[in-house]
């Protein structure tokens, strides 16, 4: 029990450490947005991180063959 | 494969499929900046909604995220009620449908702590902030700190817009 306790605790201070590093800005702007374009900047954002992603992975291939 | 909430949510609300929006989409939706790579529902567990969700998501050819290739898979109603919670590749994207969560909620249980959302032109269900921070809390991975910690920030902005 004491340890479950102890794993609890630890999270939440983690939790709070965390807190203090969140970028409020980019959260402030996010909710000006509605449902719709939050939805729809996430998946530009994911379509991003899938494009660089293809890019790493082709400039990998192309190292490898050298 | 990006994953479209737009495209993965209109053919459960056109196929009438009673399911909660959760995970980070819900986040997303809640005013998030983290980036998630699939769409997590809890699904009521009845008969009648079971056999209308696999009749929605059949066209989309559901198969077991990370299973090897070839391990047989029959997306039915059987299936769906032998299992609880499945991890999904579809023609959608990745697509995590819950019977549970961490926390041993249901869809009955968490319906009281949802909200309609109006997006894409018809209108879902999404988790509340607060029980969307419960469920993350609950299920005690250390993974989910980071994105804990942002949900209680957005949270504290949420009411501090309201007072």
């Amino acid at each position: 029990m004491l340890r479950v306790m102890d794993s609890v605790a630890a999270n939440t201070d983690s939790v709070g450490d965390y807190m203090r590093d969140v970028d409020r800005t980019l959260l402030l702007e996010n909710l000006k947005l509605t449902f719709e374009q939050r939805a729809r900047k996430h998946l530009r954002a994911l379509q991003m991180v899938e494009e660089l992603r293809r890019a790493g992975k082709k400039l990998r291939q192309k190292s490898d063959g050298r | 494969m990006a994953v479209d909430l737009a495209q993965v949510i209109p053919p459960l609300v056109r196929a009438n499929v009673d399911f909660i929006l959760i995970g980070g989409m819900a986040a997303i939706l809640h005013g998030s900046a983290r980036v998630t790579f699939d769409v997590d529902v809890v699904y009521s567990r009845t008969h009648d909604n079971v056999e209308r969700l696999t009749i929605a998501l059949a066209p989309h050819r559901p198969y077991l995220r990370n299973a090897p290739s070839g391990l047989p898979f029959a997306w039915d109603t059987k299936t769906i009620r032998n299992g609880l919670n499945f991890t999904l590749t579809t023609d959608l994207g990745d697509i995590d449908l819950l019977g549970e969560v961490a926390s041993g909620e249901t869809y009955q249980t968490l319906l009281p702590h949802s909200f309609e959302v109006e997006a894409f032109g018809i209108r879902f269900k999404c988790i509340d902030l607060p029980t969307l921070i419960r469920i993350k809390e609950a299920a005690g991975r250390r993974k989910d700190q980071e994105a804990i910690a942002e949900l209680r920030v957005l949270l504290e902005e949420i009411e501090r817009q309201q007072c």
